[in-house]
């Protein structure tokens, strides 16, 4: 390694450690703690067996994937594991790089680093290391999580190696999509989408047996079949795709302006709108983005669940062991499934409710909040509209992906669904509702934790996704608005819980609004 | 009455003369750039620039806002590359030799981003660490000079105190070129003294500074040549004597009778007023008539006579000024 490119390894390090730390312990805790619970409760032959016939066939493998060697206790982990996998290893690839490649250019650091002695691709390539860091240390823990809990070495070497291999991939997009755009935001909105879009084929090529699994990093990871009848080979698709992908940043990088994207920025005008002067048209414009991509997120997740219901449906009404699977024994395979998809769609919209909470933190970071509040417009005026558009959101993203998921599941079981699924949808509205308060309250109160709130979210979808299937203690769950809530449309809404949602979520709205008229502005 | 494209045409051949009568060889020449042309899309940022800074001298680099100055900055940093022209640094292609460059140099932006989880002394550290490091003795003395708080996080500074940390990373650089952009526009009176004063002990040293700047009275005190750009070209240059030998002195005199001043050539801005007397007279004069003019003044009858050298605001609300050729 060169002078050039170790300093920058340094640098990036020195400066991004608590990140990455952060990374690394939640990914590598998550899985040792699935790890240790499904070792607990699957530790017969037996019992192994039992899940085994339990998630047979394809009705999972939309969510899983389609996973070899079920019937051993990797496959569990693997078939437990796999959809925060799917998204948490990727998305920690992305969020990486994003941070040290676009974001350091668009605040300018970039500039002041390559004023110096760094060579102009070796800040992204320290980047690109520094990730593969990150990926080889997450790779280490699951190794050491599986190996621990029995798990055969050549099978637990292969799985966490498909992982890593997998954040590779995702890796090397990212670094791409930091040289198409000028903003992190967009990087980590390519990045999404990329993972969605991942994550859809797999499922519908699994679904399908069709050859549209190999067209997902997922698929490759899932081709090793590290379980059942172990392949090696696919192993070398991810990594081929990764070296190709950080070929062609670096080829970009070397060639391009710093400070410049390959996809300009659109066509401007130099007079604003009678609709953009008002606090609602700018207001609007800083919300657009995430409102427009949580949306169109939203609707295709919806699409492709809903119009795959029928399978699963089927599946479950033959082998009501499987309910339990997805956490909702007892339940016909309709409900069970629209449970599922409506716990999905929540999950969705809370997670708008919290990014566009920090849609405001970013107007305050970025210096803009101090001369809006320079006027005559109160504090409170302009929270209000903030937060009005907020809650228009969540409403427009529940209507939007409520809508299109009552049509396709309705289209997939031929029967007419769609009160039961507007119902559950509005059902797991207090839950969303109060991530967005928490979101307000950190605003108003300690702004510097607003990004903390999405530890708060993803705990809260964790456990909510994995609370039935490990078993987990129900104080634990009672910690995870969606699952406190109920379990709709199984089961009608636990009336007082909710109604204490509420309240919650009242109370941290009220105390976030008096917080954010007394404290001092900007506030880091 | 002089316009300014002769003032240009008048200072480019001092400055070729100049060349003939032996300047210093092309080889010491720091920044070389002779029709650097810059388009981003449609829009030209420069347009056919020429720049040429000496080895050893603090070079005044001056224009209005979008005049095109930063970006002349990141073309000889290799950060922004080319669309035309010659551009050389020390000698050789910013662009294709950047990192090896910068081994020479160190950079000071107009604004400052730092990593805002980072204390101050942090940033220095890693800012440093890029120009191969600082050391030690230097870094407090250039703390205090500064009076810096290093134990502060990045993200609680103001832009001025963001400046010192980037000035500090960069002056304790032990580099042959400092290229700063604007680098006092946030720092207060005191500051602005310290920051000349490590600019005139570096420059002492030998070390070349490109300084582009917009407080007058910096570049004034530290510049020993200055070009002044608008629209992506250079409009003049040359050494503030010389730019000052090419604008109009001011006088202002009081003559027992009226002297006689019309369809002189090279006077302007005449004004004579009467009172009890005397002539009060105002005048704005060529460096070329100024003898003739003091002549006619005294043979008037002189009480009081106050000249002033044209001052450099004058110099560069004149060279700044759309079309420039108002006298």
């Amino acid at each position: 390694m060169n002078g050039s490119l170790l300093t920058m390894v340094r640098v990036h390090l020195r400066t991004g450690w608590l990140t990455l730390t952060i990374w690394v312990i939640a990914l590598g805790g998550t899985m040792a703690f699935t790890v240790s619970a499904i070792q607990g409760l699957y530790n017969t032959p037996a019992k192994v067996d039992s899940y085994a016939a339990a998630v047979k066939g394809n009705a999972l493998m939309m969510i899983n994937g389609k996973i070899a060697g079920i019937d051993s206790l990797g496959g569990i982990i693997a078939n437990e594991f796999g959809f925060i996998a799917s998204f948490a290893i990727p998305f920690m690839a992305v969020g990486l790089i994003a941070k040290m490649t676009r974001k350091d250019e668009e605040t300018g650091r970039l500039e002041l680093v390559l004023a110096g002695r760094i060579a102009r691709a070796d800040p992204l390539l320290a980047g690109v290391l520094v990730t593969v860091v990150a990926e080889v240390l997450v790779t280490a823990a699951l190794f050491a999580s599986l190996a621990g809990a029995g798990v055969p070495t050549g099978d637990a070497t292969l799985y966490a190696l498909s992982l890593g291999a997998l954040g590779l991939v995702f890796a090397g997009a990212a670094a791409v999509a930091a040289q198409l755009v000028e903003h992190a935001r967009g990087v980590y909105a390519i990045g999404l989408g990329a993972i969605l879009a991942a994550y859809l084929l797999r499922g519908l090529g699994d679904v399908q047996f069709s050859p549209l699994t190999w067209l997902s990093p997922l698929g490759w990871q899932e081709q090793t079949r590290a379980f059942g009848d172990q392949r090696w080979w696919p192993l070398l698709v991810p990594v081929a795709a990764f070296v190709l992908l950080v070929a062609v940043a670096l080829g970009v990088v070397t060639r391009r302006d710093v400070g410049s994207a390959l996809l300009g920025v659109g066509a401007t005008t130099p007079h604003a709108s009678a609709f953009l002067r008002t606090p609602l048209g700018i207001a609007l414009r800083s919300h657009r983005g995430s409102l427009i991509g949580w949306s169109a997120a939203t609707v295709v997740v919806s699409a492709t669940f809903g119009s795959v219901a029928k399978p699963l449906v089927d599946a479950i009404n033959g082998n009501p062991s499987l309910a339990s699977a997805i956490g909702s024994s007892g339940a016909t395979g309709l409900d069970s499934v629209l449970a599922m998809n409506a716990l999905i769609l929540a999950l969705l919209a809370a997670g708008y409710a919290v990014q566009a909470v920090g849609v405001l933190r970013a107007e305050e970071t970025a210096g803009r909040l101090e001369s809006r509040l320079s006027g005559e417009r109160s504090r409170w005026a302009w929270l209000s509209v903030q937060l009005a558009l907020v809650v228009v959101g969540i409403v427009a993203v529940s209507v939007l992906g409520g809508a299109v998921l009552a049509l396709s599941t309705s289209w997939s079981v031929g029967q007419n669904v769609a009160g039961q699924v507007v119902g559950a949808v509005v059902d797991f509205l207090p839950a969303v509702a109060f991530f967005g308060g928490l979101a307000v309250l950190a605003f108003g109160v300690v702004p510097r934790w607003v990004p903390v709130v999405w530890l708060a979210y993803a705990a809260g979808a964790v456990i909510a996704y994995l609370g039935d299937s490990l078993n987990l203690a129900g104080v634990v769950r009672a910690l995870s608005p969606f699952h406190f809530i109920g379990n709709p449309p199984i089961e009608p809404v636990h009336a007082s819980h909710a109604a204490l949602l509420v309240l919650l979520t009242v109370g941290c709205l009220v105390w976030g609004y008096v917080g954010f008229r007394r404290r001092g502005i900007p506030q880091n | 009455m002089n316009t300014m494209e002769d003032e240009m045409s008048q200072t480019t051949m001092t400055a070729a003369r100049g060349a003939a009568a032996g300047d210093p060889p092309s080889g010491e020449l720091v920044v070389r750039a002779s029709g650097l042309v810059k388009r981003y899309g449609r829009f030209t940022a420069l347009d056919g620039l020429d720049l040429e800074v000496r080895a050893g001298e603090v070079h005044g680099f001056l224009g209005p806002n979008g005049a095109g100055k930063s970006t002349t900055i990141r073309i000889l940093l290799g950060l922004v590359r080319k669309s035309g022209g010659d551009v050389s640094l020390f000698g050789h292609d910013p662009w294709h030799h950047a990192a090896p460059l910068h081994r020479r140099l160190a950079y000071v932006p107009g604004d400052v981003a730092l990593w805002p989880g980072l204390s101050g002394g942090q940033c220095i550290d890693v800012l440093a660490q890029v120009h191969g490091g600082i050391r030690a003795d230097r870094r407090q003395e250039l703390i205090d000079r500064f009076d810096l708080d290093p134990s502060k996080r990045a993200r609680d500074y103001s832009k001025g105190n963001r400046q010192k940390v980037s000035l500090i990373a960069a002056l304790g650089a032990e580099v042959e070129l400092l290229v700063l952009d604007e680098p006092t526009s946030g720092l207060d009176p005191l500051m602005e003294q310290a920051f000349q004063e490590t600019i005139r002990e570096r420059a002492a040293e030998g070390v070349t500074v490109l300084l582009s700047s917009h407080i007058l009275g910096e570049v004034e005190a530290l510049a020993s040549r200055v070009s002044i750009i608008r629209q992506g070209k250079r409009v003049t240059t040359g050494t503030l004597a010389e730019l000052r030998r090419h604008t109009r002195t001011s006088i202002h005199a009081s003559t027992r009778t009226a002297p006689q001043l019309d369809g002189l050539s090279g006077v302007g801005n005449l004004d004579l007023e009467e009172s009890d007397g005397t002539t009060q007279v105002r005048l704005s004069v060529d460096p070329t008539a100024l003898e003739e003019v003091v002549g006619r003044l005294h043979a008037a009858g002189l009480d009081t006579l106050t000249v002033t050298p044209p001052s450099l605001d004058e110099l560069f609300l004149h060279a700044y000024a759309d079309g420039g050729d108002q006298a």
